[in-house]
């Protein structure tokens, strides 16, 4: 265990370490070992505690679904960066990219880790399902800050770097949307009678993006796609400004 | 195409590539299944990793020590320049001297890749020998002590050839030293001239360390051949 743990401290303490090892493919084996633990440790402690707002089952079910969509997400956006970064002129070999998208990742889910007892303790003191959402999102945005640090360092000086880098931002955040959205819901009231794995698949992350502008503009329609299937009877003819992390009864 | 077809196809591409790292895998049966198990799971993420071979270093040790020789061997051309000593050591000996270190960097190169690839660990070729040992797997014992055997002889050659290049950058720094010591302080040309002549004699001898491991390593296969007959009749 030793070396994994030389390399969680390397991937937590120095990022840039890590990335100019992704770029020189030295030791990448331990390195991505080591990236995906800590991505997996984090996100399904950080899910658990997401789910913990409901409890039972949900605690399980976030737990497993938020690593989950954070490596489907990868799996999407990898070798698209691959491509973006030889098109801009930086090429980068597939395995030094998958290990720097891992080690970023990584670092994202120990970021994850670390905020975990922060959300579970304002849960604890009763925060609301809209604080906790928020929260919750401000700590994935945070994490999501920690992994694009490495990115970045992975990239080097040089033309079309942050080109590239907001290119990596976008594709990341288009799959990431998508496939979280597919395994939603994560964050549940503790009034719902019961959870589903996943919801139907209906609708998808952008349309549901602009139904939530929309909702916040103050603009209402009718019941959307993406919206919770037994809510309209129990609210009426309600339209709903969810996001993707919400689920259950209002 | 649904998502439940999606996931039967990754799956099935997912199968393949879970075989492929568990045969090529390094180390014990217990890693190489869970590299397997990574391979399954996530294969677009962890095959690329594991089955691509690691690079050549960029700066290795052996292209540093060519480069230090290369450089020493500049200043004892140009401290020879002009000087009694330009005939023992002109630009045309000196080019001919590059080649072979630059022959001699390539076949340390050729090694590395060699050593890189998966199942080529001299640590993880003899945890093998150990395992089917205990297993009292005969046939496969001998194949795995067959293996082992040439791993080792790939590293002592890549060994010796590494050390051959420091010897050699160790004299052409004294070469220089000698010359410019000869130049400003009159020193006998004999002292220049044994080491101009040892120095042919290593750069002759790069290519033949190769051999000379080969006549060691027949001794040694000999030895492991007899163990590999007898771990079996120990079970």
């Amino acid at each position: 265990m030793a070396p994994i743990a030389d390399e969680l401290a390397t991937i937590l303490r120095d990022p840039a370490g890590a990335a100019r090892r992704c770029l020189d493919e030295d030791r990448l084996r331990s390195l991505t070992l080591a990236a995906l633990l800590a991505l997996a440790f984090g996100a399904v402690v950080f899910g658990a505690v997401v789910g913990s707002y409901r409890g039972g089952i949900q605690l399980l079910f976030a737990g497993v679904k938020f690593p989950l969509s954070m490596v489907a997400a990868l799996v999407l956006s990898v070798p698209a960066f691959h491509g973006v970064a030889a098109a801009l002129g930086r090429p980068v070999s597939l395995r030094a990219m998958i290990t720097l998208a891992l080690v970023a990742a990584g670092r994202a889910g120990l970021a994850l880790l670390a905020f975990a007892p922060v959300l579970w303790l304002a849960m604890d003191l009763g925060v609301g399902y809209h604080g906790a959402a928020l929260a919750a999102v401000l700590a994935y945005a945070l994490a999501g800050v920690a992994a694009l640090g490495v990115l970045l360092r992975g990239l080097r000086a040089g033309r079309h770097r942050i080109t590239t880098g907001l290119a990596f931002v976008a594709i990341f955040l288009a799959a990431s949307g998508q496939t979280s959205w597919i395994l939603r819901p994560y964050l549940v009231r503790p009034q719902s009678a019961e959870v589903p794995f996943v919801r139907s698949l209906e609708g998808d992350f952008l349309g549901a993006t602009a139904v939530s502008l929309r909702s916040s503009l103050g603009i209402y329609g009718r019941r959307d796609a993406w919206h919770d299937d037994a809510a309209p009877a129990r609210e009426g003819a309600g339209v709903v400004p969810l996001g993707p992390w919400s689920g259950g009864p209002r | 195409m649904s998502l439940l077809d999606l996931l039967a196809l990754y799956a099935v591409v997912g199968a393949g590539c879970a075989v492929v790292v568990y045969r090529r895998g390094r180390g014990g049966r217990a890693r190489r299944v869970a590299s397997a198990g990574l391979g399954l799971a996530l294969w677009p993420l962890w095959a690329p990793v594991v089955l691509i071979p690691d690079p050549i270093p960029r700066a290795s040790s052996a292209r540093r020590g060519v480069a230090r020789v290369e450089a020493e061997l500049e200043q004892a051309l140009r401290a020879a320049e002009g000087s009694a000593f330009e005939v023992l050591l002109s630009r045309a000996s000196a080019e001919r001297i590059r080649d072979e270190l630059r022959q001699a960097h390539a076949r340390l190169s050729e090694l590395d890749v060699v050593l890189a690839q998966p199942g080529f660990d001299l640590d993880e070729a003899d945890a093998r020998v150990a395992e089917l040992a205990q297993g009292g797997h005969r046939r496969a014992l001998r194949s795995a002590v067959l293996h082992r055997d040439n791993v080792a002889r790939i590293a002592s050659l890549r060994a010796r050839q590494h050390r051959a290049l420091d010897e050699l950058a160790e004299l052409v720094g004294a070469l220089r030293s000698q010359l410019v010591l000869a130049r400003y302080a009159g020193s006998a040309p004999e002292g220049v001239g044994g080491i101009v002549a040892e120095l042919w004699a290593r750069v002759e001898g790069l290519g033949e360390a190769m051999e000379a491991v080969e006549a060691v390593d027949v001794a040694h296969s000999a030895h492991s051949a007899q163990v590999a007959h007898s771990a079996p009749r120990a079970e």
